[in-house]
């Protein structure tokens, strides 16, 4: 099964992309901020990380730049997702790490396929 | 995990351990019916909920249970050990799936050769004949679409031009729905579903079976299926029916099969021959506007009832709509022939539409998508596009193996599922050379080369994910808050600790459970009408019987209501920790502003008290908290001096005694000295002559408390604002909270802060006066009594009587309240008199007479009330009368 970390403050946000993902077959844990998701990181190995920009303690950007200078966590593909669909929002996801970009609310079609896609597979 | 099976979760465990708990039942007492029937009733219920949900391991498990338990009520087979033991061995293994779902939101592979098992043993002890009945339900037949597109002709014309021109010309999805028989039993409900379908256009129902007469109709039999027409793509409707996918056809239907021409037949129409010529060439040069123009100037000339004037309002909006050109060129076709489209045509139609319908299969089951490269994949070729841009972006030294690492594990897995193994073969030798050379060149080149050449397989460009190929962005610096480190000491830390800590916890708004709350004291006020009832079924209506029944419910009630307001004060119960979280912060700040060290030392924190409470503690605890660091601490020179440590030390400690919460705060600091208070209290005229000489050390301590005292020789900034101890005092009193303090001069201050645990009921006794009745809080009652009139002195205008060897002033509550009317005795002459004791004195409030005591719920006054003094507030009776609560201190302090 492939499993997947959610880093997102909001609560609603996480049930939700937990509920889609977990239907379509992923296991999925969650983190409330990139301290905690670094933490997850460090203790499994993620297919995916589904990242939130805005979050208290260590955000978004933050957390990508912190995984990625660490060599003993498994750089899996890291989706940020924002409510922010500007370009220049998109380049500083990029430039911090991000391998995919997707606007909040995400659709679910797009968030499973994504999440297929860069997983290498559902399940 | 979404609420529905977070619920179905919860439930599961709750139904578990009410069939473990059924099963021992049923071993010590094998025959009892109510048990068994509970037993299957669960079981049942459990099997219902796990339908709701893919796990058919799940479900297996627990329907063999079931068949079991179903002979067991038959009798058909009776309880016993072994059967006792496979049934709890299959519940844990029940069990163990629930946790399975929770965990991970699904049961792994490797349960279902356990529940084949657990399958098998379940039905070996099903009685012999029976076996074959333990054949499983096979799913239901899968509804198909229907024959013809016959139903579209009943939808009204008027509403299949609206879904016409809701289509924008492309094809829309048509459902067909047929509801089980058993569907209403199963707690589903078609019509609603219809209505909530998204997308709707149209729909038609029809029976499946001819209706019976009325009389005979089964009403809790659906006998009927829906056909409906929806502009919803095929995958957000199959989601709507996700819960009986097998009883719904989706499939497409172009907007052409709506253009069914209805009305009066003219065998000779020169106007619509006319149209058709034109509509030729209009189609050939592929002018779609004109075409609506032509067909709407045709439709002003001819009656609307005619057959063509149907199809041509067809023709005209779905070319303003901006059909394609073949769509139109069918019903151009059907004008001519005065046929219905039929499906042969609207196929070929839908076929130019295929790329308009949105892809069917949910997105993660792309695996079957484009054997090789790409395809037309366009997330894919988003997701290849971007990790080819990332390559052009600057990277921090120590992120640049990471980036690598992610992009390759990116592409890896895309490739993958779009791909296949050569694919990833290929992309492996470009990583091992990046990696090697330190490089993302060779990696560009291969995306460059898996890439579509042009934009033309991206849909959209701008809204990819894709960034312009050239923008170089400089890593943008972005604060980082993980290194501000927590000032607050370690107390608040630890608290929070604590909250994370617990698993099974429910957040409710405050809201919730005060409104919740709220009922539950009406609830316990309500009940008091009880009794009024038993004395008037007695007294009015003479019956005793029914008194005395009314009584005993009212006794049943009672005890359900005040377990009710135990169950909510356990709930409002709050940790102290949440008002001393504020302290270490406070006391930094202000030692510092004051020049003095000090280690704060908080315990206790876990202690509960109510929320109410709680709150209430925070204001007069910092106030306390300050004049112990400003009055009682010394500055570390004078501590030096004293051969103190230069640290002074402010202890807040928190326990529960009973059912009350002491909270102690002590310092180390200078003490309070008592000739120092006596002084100031006789300058400020709070003490006379006579009791400066005779005040104890520890009585003149307690002056501190009195109002308008104010110890600090010059008012300092802190502490010193005009708010003494006395309101310290007061707004714990208001609370139900006593306040004591000791000192030792040079030694420290100690006060001691005990309160109620909660505060939600209040006793008050109440008393008569001018007709009215007025609430007492009974905590300030002493007693009771009867004075004659000649028992009552007047000493200095004032009225006293000596009750029990001491000298008692006596006030009428006519005085106390501005009543008009004075105190009345009773036929004897004697005089009701409410002895309360205030402030350490003994009072006296004649009366008109006494009532009962009674639990009332204290609400304060509010409004233009909330100014009145004298009245601690207002509560509801039973009898739904209104009762003013009087604050005897503020009543006796105005006397």
């Amino acid at each position: 099964m492939k499993s997947i970390l959610i880093i997102d403050d909001a609560s609603t946000v996480r049930l939700y992309h937990r509920s889609l993902l977990e239907e379509a077959g992923f296991a999925v844990d969650e983190a409330i901020n990139g301290i905690e998701g670094v933490e997850k990181a460090l203790s499994k190995t993620y297919d995916l990380f589904v990242v939130d920009v805005n979050m208290p303690k260590m955000d978004g950007y933050a957390f990508l730049r912190e995984i990625r200078k660490r060599k003993e966590i498994h750089q899996a593909p890291a989706v940020m997702v924002s409510t922010e669909a500007e370009e220049k929002d998109r380049q500083r996801a990029f430039a911090a790490g991000a391998n995919f970009y997707l606007v909040k609310p995400t659709k679910p079609n797009e968030l499973l396929e994504v999440a297929a896609l860069m997983t290498g597979g559902h399940a | 995990m979404s609420p529905l099976l977070q619920q179905f979760i919860t439930d599961s465990h709750d139904i578990l351990e009410r069939m473990s708990q059924a099963l021992l039942a049923l071993e010590k007492n094998p025959g009892d019916e109510g048990v068994i029937d509970e037993l299957f009733r669960a079981v049942h219920t459990l099997k219902g909920n796990s339908g709701l949900f893919d796990i058919p391991t799940f479900t297996r498990v627990v329907h063999a249970a079931e068949d079991l338990l179903d002979k067991v009520r038959d009798k058909e087979l009776s309880i016993d050990n072994d059967l006792t033991d496979e049934l709890l061995e299959s519940m844990d293994f029940i069990q163990r799936m629930v946790d399975m779902v929770e965990a991970s939101g699904a049961i792994p592979d490797d349960f279902t050769d356990e529940a084949d098992a657990r399958i098998e043993r379940l039905r070996a002890l099903l009685p012999e004949s029976d076996g074959h009945d333990l054949v499983f339900e096979e799913p239901a037949d899968q509804v198909q679409p229907p024959d013809t597109l016959d139903w579209i002709a009943r939808i009204p014309e008027a509403e299949r031009l609206d879904a016409c021109l809701a289509s924008g010309g492309h094809a829309l999805s048509a459902i067909r729905y047929v509801p089980e028989p058993e569907c209403f039993f199963k707690g589903e409900d078609p019509l609603l579903l219809l209505r909530n379908l998204p997308g709707r256009q149209a729909f038609v129902i029809s029976p499946i079976e001819p209706y019976s007469a009325q009389a005979e109709i089964d009403v809790y039999r659906s006998n009927f299926e829906l056909q409906a027409l929806s502009t919803a793509s095929p995958a957000e409707i199959r989601d709507h029916f996700r819960y009986m996918p097998e009883q719904v056809a989706v499939y497409a239907v172009p907007p052409t099969a709506l253009a069914i021409a209805v009305g009066e037949d003219l065998s000779d129409d020169g106007l619509r021959d006319d149209f058709l010529a034109n509509a030729e060439t209009l189609l050939a040069k592929g002018d779609v506007a004109l075409l609506a123009v032509a067909a709407g100037a045709v439709l002003d000339l001819i009656s609307p009832d005619l057959k063509t004037a149907s199809m041509l309002r067809f023709i005209r909006q779905l070319a303003l709509a901006g059909a394609e050109v073949p769509v139109l060129s069918a019903l151009v076709k059907a004008l001519a022939t005065g046929e219905v489209p039929s499906l042969d045509i609207a196929d070929a139609a839908a076929e130019s539409l295929q790329d308009a319908v949105p892809p069917a299969a949910p997105a993660p089951r792309v695996k079957s998508a484009g054997a090789s490269g790409l395809g037309r994949n366009t997330l894919a070729v988003q997701i290849v596009t971007t990790q080819r841009q990332l390559l052009d972006l600057p990277v921090p030294p120590d992120q640049w193996d990471g980036r690598l690492l992610a992009i390759g594990n990116t592409l890896r897995s895309l490739l993958a599922v779009q791909g296949g193994s050569e694919a990833v073969g290929a992309l492996e030798a470009v990583l091992a050379n990046c990696a090697e050379e330190r490089s993302f060149l060779s990696l560009a080149f291969h995306l460059e080369a898996l890439l579509p050449s042009g934009d033309d397989d991206i849909e959209d460009p701008s809204d990819s994910g894709a960034l312009p190929a050239s923008v170089a962005v400089a890593a943008v610096p972005v604060r980082s808050d993980a290194a501000s480190a927590d000032t607050l000491g370690d107390a608040p830390k630890a608290a929070a600790e604590h909250g994370d800590k617990s698993a099974r916890v429910l957040k409710v708004p405050q809201e919730k459970v005060d409104r919740l709350m709220d009922l539950i004291g009406e609830m316990v006020v309500a009940k008091n009408a009880l009794p009024y009832l038993a004395t008037k079924a007695e007294e009015v209506y003479g019956s005793r019987d029914l008194a005395r029944e009314i009584k005993a419910q009212f006794a049943v009630i009672n005890r359900i209501a005040e377990d009710m307001q135990d169950g909510i004060m356990q709930v409002r119960m709050l940790p102290m920790s949440s008002v001393f979280q504020r302290f270490p912060r406070l006391v930094r700040d202000v030692a510092r502003q004051l020049g003095k060290r000090v280690r704060l030392v908080l315990e206790g924190e876990e202690a509960e008290a109510d929320k109410h409470i709680v709150e209430s503690l925070g204001d007069p605890l910092i106030h306390i908290l300050r004049n112990s660091l400003d009055h009682g601490l010394e500055t570390p020179e004078a501590r030096r001096a004293a051969g103190k440590p230069e640290e002074g030390r402010i202890t807040v400690r928190a326990s529960q005694e009973g059912d009350r919460v002491l909270i102690e705060i002590e310092d180390d600091g200078k003490g309070i000295d008592p000739a120092v208070i006596k002084r100031k209290a006789f300058e400020k005229g709070l003490i006379d002559e006579t009791r400066l000489e005779s005040i104890s050390d520890q009585e003149a301590i307690q002056l501190v408390f009195a109002p308008g005292f104010s110890t600090a020789e010059t008012v300092s900034n802190l502490s010193g604002r005009g708010v003494g101890m006395d309101v310290v005092k007061n707004s714990l009193e208001k609370i139900g909270g006593q306040v004591r303090l000791t000192s030792e001069k040079g030694r420290g201050t100690r006060i001691a802060l005990t309160l109620p645990l909660s505060v939600a009921v209040s006793n008050v006794l109440m008393v008569k006066m001018n007709g009215q009745r007025f609430g007492v809080p009974m905590d300030v009652v002493v007693e009771t009594v009867r004075v004659p009139r000649d028992e009552i002195h007047v000493i200095k205008g004032r009225r006293v009587s000596v009750l029990r060897g001491k000298i008692v002033p006596l006030f009428g509550a006519d005085e106390l309240l501005s009543l008009p009317e004075a105190p009345i005795a009773n036929a004897e002459g004697e005089y009701a008199v409410l002895v309360v004791r205030v402030d350490g004195a003994t009072v006296g409030m004649i009366v008109d007479g006494f009532a009962q005591t009674t639990d009332v719920i204290l609400k304060p006054l509010e409004g233009p009330l909330s100014g009145l003094a004298g009245f601690a507030g207002s509560a509801l009776l039973g009898d739904g009368s209104v009762l003013l609560v009087l604050d005897m201190k503020e009543l006796m302090n105005g006397a």
